[in-house]
């Protein structure tokens, strides 16, 4: 009689993952393009979500994503195989996503005034609701502009995206001491910014 | 508010919006093409700049013109021995006036050794940072041209009379209708007089005194005056 061994799907997709990381990584040290619009198709989703939830600019957010995507093929070459291919990816992301802040943080305070007038106007319940939404985050997005870039993208990486400082570790290349300590400072100046605001 | 409402609000912000991840795709895929090209550019100006250099290495190495192809680049005549230049390592200040510059760059020949014939280059010191050239070999003059040399040497620069009588006979006889064969005869002439045999200096000098050597009238009438001297000195 055959043992049948239960394995969760979650693991099995897991591992199906992984072997086809393994190969479109290899696709891409041989400097095959088709495997960039593979990964791409694969993972822009996530990769744009981080970007907006750091950078809180739709624009500058798409440029992160193209600059990290032409980046990939000569970046490959230091991906080692420790992180999935897309904390890779969102490590990649993460490094070209300095000067968008600073550029998506110019655009939001000289947009200030037009978001207050928005702000005024009659809406449904709906629109009400989210403009109530993109009012909260743009609050805390012009708290994260007064943060130190590794702080602002640990901080996204372990609370607005809600992942463990194992992994967070190895998206940003840091231990994970480091991770928690830039958490716990970014956690601290945020709280202080918000109630000097309030 | 709480935090976790404003965390809230950032996490709503999500990254799936189609238009754009289409656009972006778009994007992605040109500049990547652009990429390639250039560095397809970039190889083929390397290659093309290689194969230039391969060719005119393998020429200069079969021609022999290995040796110019590396020499250093000549450098300034008058920078190393002009002494205003600013660049100058001696820091002590200039007492004597400075040299004009064409004094620095063509320094007087030293006085020329009667034993060198005059073709022999002046034994000057080179400047210091002289360019190293390569060997020019220049054939040697032919011997009948060599004679020629040494016997004017001799007559112009204070020869004793007797060997330049001699070399001017042995020129002569090498080559009795040469170049310089007229020349020769004429300054043989004037060294049979230094010498006091009048009588075969006035037979030689007689046809040039009388317009008789082509090319016509050379040296006619200081050989005239001679001739008339020897005539009157003859008893």
């Amino acid at each position: 009689m055959i043992k049948v061994t239960a394995i969760s799907m979650p693991l099995v997709r897991s591992a199906m993952a992984e072997l086809g990381d393994r190969d479109l990584v290899a696709r891409l040290r041989d400097g095959d393009r088709a495997a960039v619009e593979e990964v791409y198709l694969a993972h822009h989703v996530a990769i744009r979500g981080f970007a907006r939830r750091l950078v809180g600019d739709a624009a500058a957010a798409e440029d992160i994503v193209h600059e990290a995507f032409v980046a990939l093929p000569r970046a490959i070459r230091r991906f080692r195989g420790d992180s999935s291919l897309r904390a890779f990816l969102i490590g990649v992301a993460a490094n070209h996503a300095r000067r968008h802040v600073r550029s998506a943080m110019r655009r939001r305070r000289a947009t200030e005034r037009l978001a207050a007038h928005e702000e005024t106007q009659p809406r449904t319940v709906d629109a009400t609701d989210q403009l109530i939404t993109q009012q909260l985050a743009r609050r805390l997005w012009a708290a994260l502009d007064e943060l130190p870039i590794d702080q602002r993208v640990v901080f996204v990486l372990c609370e607005a995206e809600q992942r463990t400082s194992v992994e967070v570790a190895e998206i940003v290349g840091a231990p994970e001491g480091t991770v928690r300590t830039r958490l716990f400072h970014a956690k601290r100046k945020l709280r202080e910014k918000l109630e000097d605001q309030s | 508010m709480s935090f976790e409402d404003l965390l809230g609000a950032i996490r709503a912000a999500d990254g799936d919006d189609p238009d754009l991840a289409a656009a972006t795709q778009v994007r992605v895929r040109r500049s990547l093409e652009t990429r390639a090209r250039s560095r397809h550019q970039l190889v083929g100006l390397l290659t093309a700049g290689g194969i230039l250099l391969g060719g005119t290495v393998s020429w200069a190495l079969a021609t022999g013109h290995i040796t110019a192809l590396w020499a250093p680049a000549p450098q300034s005549a008058a920078s190393p021995a002009s002494p205003a230049s600013p660049v100058s390592p001696d820091p002590t200040p200039h007492r004597t006036p400075p040299r004009p510059p064409a004094m620095a760059i063509f320094p007087a020949p030293a006085p020329v050794p009667e034993s060198l014939p005059p073709a022999t280059p002046p034994p000057v010191a080179p400047p210091p940072v002289e360019r190293p050239r390569p060997r020019v070999v220049r054939p040697a003059p032919p011997p009948v041209e060599a004679l020629y040399r040494r016997a004017h040497e001799l007559h112009f620069h204070g020869g004793a009379p007797e060997a330049t009588l001699a070399t001017w006979d042995a020129y002569l006889a090498a080559e009795p209708a040469g170049r310089f064969s007229v020349d020769a005869r004429y300054n043989r002439a004037l060294v049979l007089v230094r010498l006091a045999r009048y009588a075969e200096a006035h037979a030689a000098l007689l046809p040039f005194a009388r317009g008789e050597i082509s090319p016509a009238g050379y040296h006619q009438p200081e050989a005239q005056q001679i001739v008339e001297r020897l005539a009157r000195a003859a008893p």
